[in-house]
């Protein structure tokens, strides 16, 4: 099949009017989200993914994936005209985005950073369609060595390299794979950690899991210390025109930031939080008058948001290909396809053709619903912002009931996601990252089962993992990863804190 | 030793023990095919070592008990509520269905706030309830009974 070839299916199955509606669906409720302080893009997802369940595969999935680089273009709308950063990817647009606001020129921040964050995705998505298939057949090489290594790798890079104290996020990557073992052990059925309690059978269920640690939790903490919520200025639509000047002066800013963003989202453990704050310094360092970042520089807010969202498409490279999440996000997107009974891994490009490329073609459709969304629709967002937490908080709280009642029409399951929401205030208060949690869960009974079948296929020799060389080169790359994190902890003595 | 790192550590530790006793009570097996209990073995050890890493390894800025039990009591009023908030929902859904639960889950939940109100709180209860089943019983056609008995 060639390429057109290929296209073309995807043409045919993100233009039905289903995957239309759930793409329109996804990128509205993403900016919606993402606009909202308090409302991750991770809580909306997993919220979400039951009433995914009735879908078809392709429509859930372009639906949840358009609330992901949804709530990228939103989470700068808030930065801008708040300096609340809606999402922890637009945390950097705050420091020009908001002193452009206050100059009155908010509506040339929102416009440049609708253009900077089209500009990044469409390069993202192109990335996507022409290097993940070269990737999974690369991939399609693998054996089971290659896997486990690979997923060591993978959770090793994405809980040292994210924000937070290492030691903490190694530790709860561990905790997720035990979590991930609950359940009948798929080999010899039987149970593990289920301590009599048949509806853990089945396992711990994904969905409850985020819902509970991210959406409840999230809840608490917003109500503990609300989100700051500033009264914005009226825009007008001809005060969002940038001039021909400022715009030449993002055209530079907005490549190096897509060239940042596409590399840093195509590696596990980076993701767009990362590439954005990157791709800020590089401006600062490489400006001719750094000074006038943080005072309303309109580069300061184009570099990131190109970033952000460039990195939040190629993020589907290797979550797509290898099966493997470069975040918690991504990881709930792996649990959605596992649920619809689709594998992620170098055989989803061949075995779902209309899948994955449906999904490529929704994300081109998706982001030019979002740039045709976005800047009419700028003056309403900020009205949003003035709902009222207190009817804003109880309704996710019944959404979250809901919507994990009707995984499985199961009481037991609700339970357990006020169980996780006290978890998550527990490890909050002990200083844990849950993030790396969620990735453990989902990657854990994968692991065990790529280990044992390493160990079956060399006849119990540990050796199988260094002596192929894929293999060999992952786990090198991951204790390398955890030397450089050693020394850079030993370099820098003063404690790091992890104030979240 | 800090007291956040005290207390994680030990938690930790105490999982990791749960752990290693549920790899030692399943077949661990032999290496060329290894039985159920191996992997929570494996991890447990791991989890062990990182348990202990955690008690020692200033990671955090440090904080006093006196800290923690403010930080504790700052959050118990959301936590209490939204927690009540999701059990009521849990209790009350199979037993009277999707309008009581979803009312009850709300009214609690909202006292979470603290300038939260009694009538303002009713009526979002009911407002949501009504929501609720406008959009998952009818809109989405989800089999979940609005009111028990009904």
């Amino acid at each position: 099949m060639d390429f057109f070839a290929n296209l073309g299916t995807g043409i045919d199955a993100a233009f039905s009017l289903s995957a239309l509606v759930s793409c329109f669906f996804g990128v509205t409720l993403g900016t919606f989200i993402g606009v909202l302080p308090g409302v991750g893009p991770l809580a909306t997802v997993a919220i979400l993914l039951p009433i995914t369940f009735g879908y078809e595969p392709t429509d859930a999935l372009i639906m949840l994936a358009g609330i992901y680089y949804g709530a990228q273009y939103g989470g700068s709308t808030a930065s801008i005209l708040l300096n609340v950063p809606g999402t922890a990817t637009s945390a950097v647009t705050c420091l020009d985005g908001y002193p452009m606001a206050c100059q009155g020129r908010a509506g040339i921040a929102l416009f440049i950073t609708t253009i900077a964050s089209f500009v990044g995705s469409l390069v993202g998505v192109i990335l996507v369609a022409g290097f993940a298939p070269l990737l999974s057949a690369f991939a399609l090489q693998f054996s089971a060595a290659e896997y486990f290594s690979l997923m060591v790798l993978g959770l090793v890079a994405a809980s040292l390299v994210g924000r937070g104290a290492p030691l903490r996020s190694v530790t709860m990557v561990v905790v997720g794979l035990i979590l991930g073992l609950v359940g009948i052990d798929v080999n010899t059925a039987e149970f593990r950690f289920t301590y009599g309690i048949m509806n853990l059978a089945d396992g711990i269920h994904l969905v409850i899991v985020a819902t509970g640690l991210f959406g409840i939790a999230e809840i608490i903490a917003s109500l503990v210390s609300p989100p700051e919520r500033k009264p914005a200025r009226d825009i007008t639509w001809r005060s969002l025109m940038p001039s021909w000047a400022e715009f030449k002066a993002c055209i530079m800013p907005m490549a190096r930031g897509t060239g940042i963003g596409s590399a840093l989202g195509a590696l596990p453990g980076t993701g767009s939080t990362i590439a954005s704050f990157i791709a800020y310094a590089t401006e600062v360092k490489l400006s001719r008058n750094p000074e006038r970042f943080g005072n309303g520089a309109i580069e300061g807010v184009a570099a990131p948001e190109s970033a952000n969202n460039a990195a939040a498409q190629t993020a589907f490279i290797p979550t797509l290909t290898l099966g493997i999440p470069g975040d918690a996000v991504m990881a709930v997107m792996i649990g959605a396809l596992m649920i619809h009974g689709i594998i992620p891994g170098p055989r989803l490009i061949i075995e779902e053709p209309s899948l994955f490329w449906g999904l490529i073609v929704s994300f081109f459709i998706g982001n030019v619903m979002l740039v045709i969304l976005n800047l009419p629709l700028i003056g309403i967002w900020v009205r949003i912002l003035s709902i009222p937490y207190a009817v804003l908080f109880p309704s996710i709280l019944v959404f979250i009931c809901i919507g994990v009642y009707s995984i499985r029409n199961s009481p037991f399951d609700v339970m357990m996601v006020m169980l996780f929401g006290i978890i998550g205030f527990v490890l909050k208060l002990l200083r844990f990252e849950p993030a790396p949690l969620l990735l453990g869960l989902v990657l854990g009974p994968m692991l065990e089962e790529n280990f044992r079948r390493a160990l079956l296929i060399s006849r119990g020799s540990m050796m199988v993992f260094l002596e192929r060389p894929i293999s060999a080169i992952f786990l090198a790359g991951t204790l390398a990863l955890v030397v450089w994190i050693i020394v850079e902890r030993i370099r820098a003595r003063p404690v790091r804190s992890i104030e979240a | 030793m800090q007291i956040q790192n005290a207390l994680a550590g030990a938690l930790i530790l105490v999982l990791a023990a749960c752990t290693i006793r549920e790899g030692l009570v399943h077949e661990i097996g032999m290496m060329a095919r290894i039985g159920p209990g191996f992997f929570p073995l494996m991890l447990g050890a791991i989890l062990a070592c990182l348990g202990v890493a955690v008690l020692f390894v200033p990671e955090t800025r440090a904080q006093t008990l006196s800290d923690m039990t403010a930080e504790i009591v700052k959050t118990a009023r959301p936590l209490f509520f939204v927690s009540a908030g999701v059990a009521a929902f849990a209790l009350l859904i199979d037993r009277s269905g999707l309008v009581p639960a979803t009312f009850a889950s709300v009214v609690l939940g909202s006292y979470g706030n603290r300038s939260a109100r009694l009538v303002p709180v009713l009526l979002l209860g009911i407002g949501l309830a009504a929501l609720a089943a406008l959009v998952f019983r009818f809109g989405l056609g989800m089999h979940m009974p609005l009111l028990r008995g009904l």
